[in-house]
């Protein structure tokens, strides 16, 4: 009934306001916006490593720390070192492959250090995955994509990625690799159209720039406000 | 939140006096008008994306019905609910039977606008369901018991002894807290409500239709919180808030972030499509979207004020406006102040209380200048004065109409003729002569705060005369 009157209402509003305008709406075809993706997914393949000097600037300006590790070793190491500055006890990953293949739980298996790995495997119930990511120091991710237009993660929640492990811990490592670096915001949003086109779009993603922060009083900006205060963005290869 | 429009000119002089209040209002400049004036600069093509963007907003409006029934089939595609609310108690009743069927027993929010036009804290705590404002500035003004004043920075009038002493109040601690210290309780407080809490209730900056996505842009983080820790989510929207395809969102992305705090990119920008998918890890189990009408289609049905529905509520006019920066956004008196608000908040709650409104500007055009989509808002706010000069106000307005009219036409009689110009003038001279400084004559709020200027003895064309029969000579 509400939604009847609903738009009973705005059609009679707009018959009384018409304007003369034209139509402009011209949207891309499905063929056109998948040949343009697959254009995109190409150029980000082949320029990755145009892709990461433009992101190292942008990034850092965004607020992230940036790091370039070329092997596996080196990111490991780069995480020891984190772990050790913020005195963190407890760790949580997503399980998306470029975490989980770092193996981080037999890594610093000898250590007092606890790394959870925030998985759908049910092991650990739903409400103690929440818990351990609410209690942790250093949350670990990687990333679906990056933007170099903007010093962007993207971080997209689904069976390997929770939505609090990049969020609730006051540190944030995103982890990206070589080919993940769109150029642009609109590279991300044609990509997400093809996804739309072909059933695979996900519920829930964030577009990740730099930390928290707040310019709420006084116009003093303050980071770490709800999310992490510190965030790393570590670029692999 | 009840309007109050009809207090503005008592609202405003009170501000005025507020030594206080004017000094922190005075950041608006340096802060956000600066920045945003430097980082559109450093965008390529800004000016051809405003008028993309206004011409987006154009087409979209003209379809509406088209484009909401486009989201709403995709919304429900992916397992999501979708509320069609005509007033802002349609909507309100809504969200509180949701919470009240659920067994929610509290709520976090983020930073809406539409929710302060509903009044929904009020709605929800009546119902004994605590509802908790999450964004810092938010969450200050709800303790302070105020409303919010400016679109991105609602607590912006306050100054940090200020924020220090009201936590001292409510929360009991250190009086003596600096900034750092106070976002730090600010952050332990919530971070237990987002923990506890059984619904997350937030606004959305756009509706994206193709896809079916809300899109909420924020800095803090308080918008991933409350769509992520909570079992329900509910976003409550305005309708002109959609867009039709994802391929524009880039573009009023930029346009929305650079000129609201004049960042780049702000800190985070969520999507949402529908609940958690079944193979999801975790995420609210049910979404709601709210879309709210709540006076709007009243401004679609009027050609020329359609264009004030094309707003991103970046803020941007308010910082650019010389009236807004001296007489804050309290004055305004209901939840959208500044330029765009005094066209926005006389047509969404009427006229005849705030007829005051469309006159709190110099019409210096700075506002239509800071706007993303190029909003003509000087255009608007001269049709509105002219509306209740008229008296369509649905009172009586006639009066001072009538008065106006005749004097003016009595003025065009003399001054249509040179002769009677010149002998009018020279009148007028030797009356305001002998007048005193500050004239009781004609009482009014103008002359009382003016000095009455002296008219010089011998008007142009006597001197011209003088001057030309001299040189005859």
């Amino acid at each position: 009934m509400h939604r009847e009157s609903f738009f009973d209402n705005l059609r009679e509003s707009l018959e009384k306001g018409r304007s003369k305008s034209p139509n402009l709406w011209n949207p891309d075809s499905d063929q056109e916006t998948r040949d343009q993706v697959q254009a995109i997914l190409e150029s980000s393949e082949f320029l990755w490593e145009e892709r990461y000097e433009t992101i190292v600037e942008t990034a850092r300006k965004a607020g992230w720390n940036v790091a370039r590790v070329v092997t596996f070793e080196d990111l490991i190491e780069y995480i020891e070192c984190l772990v050790q500055e913020k005195r963190a006890t407890k760790v949580v990953y997503t399980s998306q492959a470029a975490v989980r293949d770092l193996g981080l739980d037999k890594v610093f298996g000898q250590s007092r250090i606890e790394f959870t790995e925030i998985n759908d495997s049910g092991n650990i119930s739903p409400a103690n995955l929440r818990t351990k990511s609410i209690e942790a120091d250093i949350g670990i991710t990687g990333v679906e994509f990056a933007i170099a237009e903007t010093g962007t993660c993207v971080l997209t929640a689904g069976n390997d990625t929770g939505r609090l492990v990049g969020l609730a811990p006051p540190v944030h490592v995103a982890i990206v690799s070589k080919g993940q670096v769109l150029e642009s915001l609109d590279d991300l949003f044609a990509i997400r159209k093809s996804q739309k086109i072909d059933g695979k779009f996900p519920a829930y993603s964030n577009l990740i720039s730099g930390p928290s922060r707040s310019a709420d009083i006084e116009y003093t900006l303050v980071t770490g406000v709800h999310g992490p205060g510190e965030v790393h963005m570590i670029l692999v290869g | 939140m009840k309007p109050q429009t009809e207090l503005f000119k008592q609202k405003s002089v009170e501000t005025l006096h507020d030594v206080k209040i004017q000094e922190n209002l005075s950041g608006l400049y340096s802060g956000f008008h600066e920045e945003r004036i430097k980082v559109s600069s450093e965008t390529e093509n800004w000016e051809s994306m405003r008028e993309k963007g206004r011409k987006i907003k154009a087409h979209t409006l003209d379809n509406l019905d088209k484009y909401l029934e486009q989201l709403e089939k995709n919304i429900i595609d992916s397992g999501g609910n979708v509320f069609y609310a005509n007033s802002a108690s349609d909507a309100s009743d809504y969200v509180t039977n949701l919470a009240k069927e659920r067994g929610v027993k509290s709520v976090v929010k983020s930073k809406s606008m539409i929710s302060e036009e509903m009044s929904l804290n009020h709605h929800l705590e009546i119902q004994g369901i605590e509802s908790v404002e999450t964004d810092l500035g938010e969450y200050i003004v709800q303790l302070a018991d105020e409303p919010p004043y400016h679109i991105i920075a609602p607590a912006i009038h306050k100054s940090s002894e200020e924020v220090s002493k009201l936590f001292n109040e409510k929360l009991g601690t250190d009086p003596d807290y600096g900034i750092q210290d106070l976002t730090e309780v600010a952050r332990k407080q919530l971070r237990q409500k987002f923990i506890h809490a059984d619904m997350g209730i937030t606004g959305g900056n756009f509706m994206v239709a193709d896809t079916g996505t809300l899109v909420i842009v924020t800095n803090e983080g308080n918008g991933r919180m409350c769509t992520s820790m909570p079992r329900i989510h509910v976003a409550i929207v305005g309708m002109e808030k959609v867009i039709p395809s994802v391929s524009d969102l880039g573009l009023f992305l930029r346009l929305l972030i650079r000129s609201a705090t004049g960042q780049w990119m702000s800190s985070y920008v969520t999507t949402v499509s529908g609940p958690k998918r079944s193979t999801d890890i975790d995420g609210p189990e049910e979404f709601h979207l709210v879309i709210v009408d709540n006076g709007r289609s009243k401004m679609i049905a009027d050609p020329k004020l359609r264009e004030a529905l094309y707003c991103l509520r970046c803020g941007a006019c308010l910082n650019a406006c010389p009236v807004y920066r001296k007489v804050g956004g309290h004055s305004y008196g209901w939840v959208y102040p500044g330029p765009i608000g005094s066209i926005v908040s006389p047509m969404l709650t009427g006229l005849s209380d705030g007829k005051d409104l469309p006159f709190a500007s110099t019409l210096c055009g700075s506002c239509k200048e800071a706007c993303p989509v190029n909003i003509d808002i000087p255009r608007m706010l001269l049709h509105l004065r002219n509306q209740v000069s008229e008296g369509n106000t649905s009172e009586n307005g006639l009066i001072g109409s009538r008065f106006e009219r005749g004097l003016s036409s009595i003025a065009s009689a003399f001054l249509s003729s040179p002769k009677w110009a010149s002998k009018l003038i020279s009148v007028a001279g030797f009356i305001s002569d002998k007048l005193p400084d500050k004239f009781s004559v004609f009482p009014s709020a103008w002359t009382r705060t003016k000095e009455a200027p002296h008219l010089p003895k011998k008007n142009f064309i006597e001197m011209w005369n003088e001057q030309n029969n001299a040189n005859d000579l």
